[in-house]
């Protein structure tokens, strides 16, 4: 695990898709035979997809108490 | 709608026409309410912070020149509005808003694959799980995750959003997700179900 250290942030960073190609290139090779690091790559990207799932509609009297009070001042 | 048509809605609010607003917060009224929700935690407070967002725009419209795009600027109020929000209310409950940075030396382990959901119930399953751990994520930290997988706002937009170095949104997007998969992981209604284990078994 401890030579996994210098990864770790990077695998958030990829998971965000803002990582350079080498870096990406290093780190896939990394998890190719790294299973702590991969299962930690998924860990990260289900998150991002619970999160980006789970969207709500905003109440319909949203924009239009917004709109009510800009005309109102 | 192009950055270049918001450009030109902002600017004809800049020039007076108050009812040009209306599209713009037609276009980004779910992603704020999504982001206020998330933070505050809660529906009725939530509307009272978009709300607010909007007609602190509004108000400050003069003063956003294209910089970056609309959305941005709008979710960096939404932020900030939120963040202040939440500080009056910690004050009321003597609650901590950041993270302690040495929390972060542990290291991660993922023992299983509950966060790799494959059917609805498992996608659901995780999707309440994170509402409830982002919950108890600091707000700070909740704050720059939110931009992200809401928001979807890249790193150098959430800098700007939050005035932070690159290299800090990096690490404190890093820290975050730690920080929300120790909480899930110690969350007890939230666990490697059977469902999961017989799928891995067949």
């Amino acid at each position: 695990m401890a030579e996994c250290d210098k990864y770790i942030m990077m695998i958030s960073s990829l998971s965000d898709s803002e990582l350079s190609p080498e870096q990406e290139a290093e780190l896939c090779a990394h998890m190719e035979s790294c299973s702590d690091c991969r299962r930690i790559y998924d860990a990260f990207k289900g998150i991002s997809g619970a999160m980006s799932d789970d969207l709500v509609e905003p109440p319909e009297s949203l924009s239009k108490s917004i709109m009510h009070r800009i005309e109102a001042q | 709608m192009t950055r270049e048509e918001e450009l030109e809605i902002v600017r004809q609010v800049q020039d007076g026409d108050s009812s040009a607003f209306e599209s713009l917060v037609l276009s980004h009224q779910s992603k704020v309410y999504n982001l206020s929700l998330r933070m505050v935690g809660n529906e009725d407070d939530a509307l009272d912070m978009a709300q607010e967002s909007f007609i602190r725009a509004y108000n400050s419209i003069g003063s956003f020149r294209g910089d970056c795009r609309f959305s941005v600027w709008l979710y960096r109020l939404t932020t900030n509005i939120c963040l202040d929000f939440l500080r009056s209310e910690s004050r009321k409950a003597h609650i901590s808003l950041t993270y302690a940075e040495d929390d972060c030396e542990r290291e991660l382990e993922i023992p299983d694959e509950r966060f790799s959901p494959q059917s609805e119930a498992e996608r659901a399953e995780l999707r309440a799980a994170v509402r409830r751990g982002m919950k108890h994520l600091p707000a700070d930290y909740r704050a720059i995750l939110l931009l992200r997988e809401i928001d979807g706002l890249s790193y150098d937009e959430i800098g700007k959003a939050l005035e932070l170095e690159a290299g800090t949104v990096k690490s404190r997007i890093f820290r975050a997700r730690k920080k929300l998969c120790e909480i899930l992981l110690s969350d007890r209604n939230f666990s490697y179900t059977s469902e999961s284990k017989e799928r891995k078994e067949v």
